[in-house]
């Protein structure tokens, strides 16, 4: 395969540059869900045990919240004594509240987290009533508008980031296609000439197309090749954003770039000599 | 009477919203050599464009090379255009391959599989315009003439009924003129190939005796040769 020529290049590093910030986008998409479902999946459900319970219905509230399938997978149960939480309100206090000679009115509680598929007002409801029956339980309490409140800022973020990956899509394919056009367009008389001497349409438009395949996979792959290397660099340096945390989604963002890629470069290459075909020799002037 | 391989009646041959030649009648036999002449502007390059469907023919009868021209489509135009050479005045050579590789293109695009005689086609054809020691070159290394040789290599490969040559020794001198002019009657004489040769410099209907065709005033006039 011959060398790219100048202005092949100059289309590859272009796509390249515009799948890049596209994919961008897609990750900052992502990025926000990711973190969107880490806020919710925080919410701690609190479980106040009864003043006297017993040691074994402790342990068996624990165990059976660890083995439910609304406790966040992975994670286990906490547990505060009402002694460790006057301790830590103290020292929230800055004061020492032993000192006040008084009863802890505190009581004993076992936090947890729930997945996000139960992180709605009635699914909790539900859970809530369920631990409220068991033997020991005192109450459950968990901040009901902070999930609806979340809820409905996701909604709001992802609407605004679909709009804003739209819009980008939508710059990215007309910048695109302009860079075709010009790079096709000291092809022109190329293409017409070649209709003069009989070629049909499909056998001039092929070799353009196959062009356009190849040009779409090497700046999709040099733009997820970017996108990689960019996560790992903002890996190094904010490991809390954890990039690498879901690949399927990261497949399917680097698949979506490399479609997308390949699919506008193809698309605006058929458009772009079906034009020139479509012209007069003298409108080529 | 032969069927003819061009044949216009009352063809009035249009660019644009402007009607340039009105009330055409023309009629080429096969093989016949035919100069189309008038001045710069008088429609010859308009006419030779509505044979080869470049210009679309809105009223009156055309036929040409057995493709009726108001009923050829687009999808028809490539199979009509096989059935013609074209050659230009500027060459119009495809200029980022070599010699072979414009003449191997026009053969695969016009249905020659390898294996079925293409190579010896392009040697023959290089052969018959003198160019064989050439076939490797780029377009841009070849003098005008050379170039123009090319040109009428592709226009014959293959065997083409009527050739149509639209101001092809615009670019050259007059000594190559006269060449190009007698290797394309040559090679009209020996494939059975009708030439319809348009030019604006009388001095070349000197080089031989033909038919003379002539645009003035937005009319076609047929002369004997």
């Amino acid at each position: 395969m011959p060398a790219p020529r100048p202005n092949q290049l100059y289309v590859i590093i272009s796509l390249a540059l515009v799948l890049f910030l596209l994919g961008l986008v897609g990750l900052w998409t992502f990025q926000a869900n990711y973190l969107t479902k880490q806020l919710q999946e925080s919410l701690d459900i609190i479980v106040e045990l009864e003043e006297g319970h017993t040691e074994a219905q402790r342990t068996e509230l624990i165990t059976g919240i660890t083995t439910a399938d609304f406790n966040k997978p992975g994670s286990r149960p906490g547990f505060i004594s009402k002694q460790a939480a006057l301790e830590a309100m103290g020292d929230d206090l800055q004061r020492d509240l032993n000192d006040l000679g008084l009863n802890n009115p505190l009581l004993d509680v076992v936090t947890f987290n729930v997945p996000i598929a139960y992180l709605q007002t009635d699914s909790l409801a539900a859970i809530a009533a369920n631990l409220q029956a068991k033997p020991g339980v005192a109450s459950v309490f968990y901040q009901e508008n902070f999930v609806d409140r979340i809820a409905d800022n996701a909604r709001r973020m992802g609407y605004v980031l679909l709009c804003l990956a739209g819009l980008f899509a939508l710059v990215a394919g007309l910048l695109i296609h302009n860079t075709v056009r010009l790079s096709l367009y000291a092809n022109r008389f190329t293409i017409k000439t070649q209709e003069l001497v009989g070629a049909s349409w499909g056998f001039i438009s092929r070799p353009y197309l196959w062009k356009a395949v190849g040009q779409g996979i090497i700046a999709g792959l040099l733009a997820i090749g970017g996108v990689v290397g960019l996560q790992f660099w903002l890996q190094t340096v904010l490991p809390e954003l954890n990039l690498f945390a879901e690949p399927l989604p990261l497949a399917y963002l680097y698949g979506g770039i490399l479609l997308l890629g390949l699919l506008i470069n193809f698309v605006s290459h058929y458009v772009v000599v079906r034009r020139y075909l479509r012209l007069r020799l003298d409108d080529l002037y | 009477m032969t069927q003819a391989i061009v044949e216009l009646r009352a063809a009035n041959i249009r660019q644009g919203d402007r009607n340039v030649l009105e009330n055409v009648d023309l009629r080429i036999a096969p093989g016949e050599f035919v100069y189309l002449v008038g001045k710069t502007g008088s429609g010859k390059s308009s006419l030779l464009k509505t044979l080869y469907a470049a210009l679309p023919l809105t009223s009156g009868s055309a036929t040409v090379a057995g493709f009726d021209l108001r009923k050829t489509n687009r999808r028809k135009i490539p199979k009509l255009r096989r059935q013609l050479g074209i050659v230009f005045q500027d060459f119009n050579l495809l200029m980022d391959r070599t010699v072979e590789d414009n003449l191997r293109f026009v053969l695969e695009a016009t249905g020659w599989e390898k294996g079925t005689g293409a190579e010896e086609r392009i040697d023959q054809v290089l052969e018959e315009v003198g160019l064989t020691d050439r076939r490797r070159s780029m377009p841009h290394t070849l003098s005008g003439g050379e170039q123009q040789r090319v040109a009428f290599a592709r226009a014959m490969l293959n065997a083409p009924a009527l050739l149509i040559a639209d101001e092809v020794t615009g670019n050259l001198d007059p000594e190559t003129s006269k060449d190009i002019l007698e290797l394309m009657r040559k090679l009209g004489r020996e494939h059975g190939t009708a030439v319809l040769f348009a030019t604006h410099d009388y001095r070349l209907l000197d080089t031989f005796q033909a038919r003379v065709v002539r645009c003035e005033g937005g009319k076609v006039f047929n002369a004997e040769g």
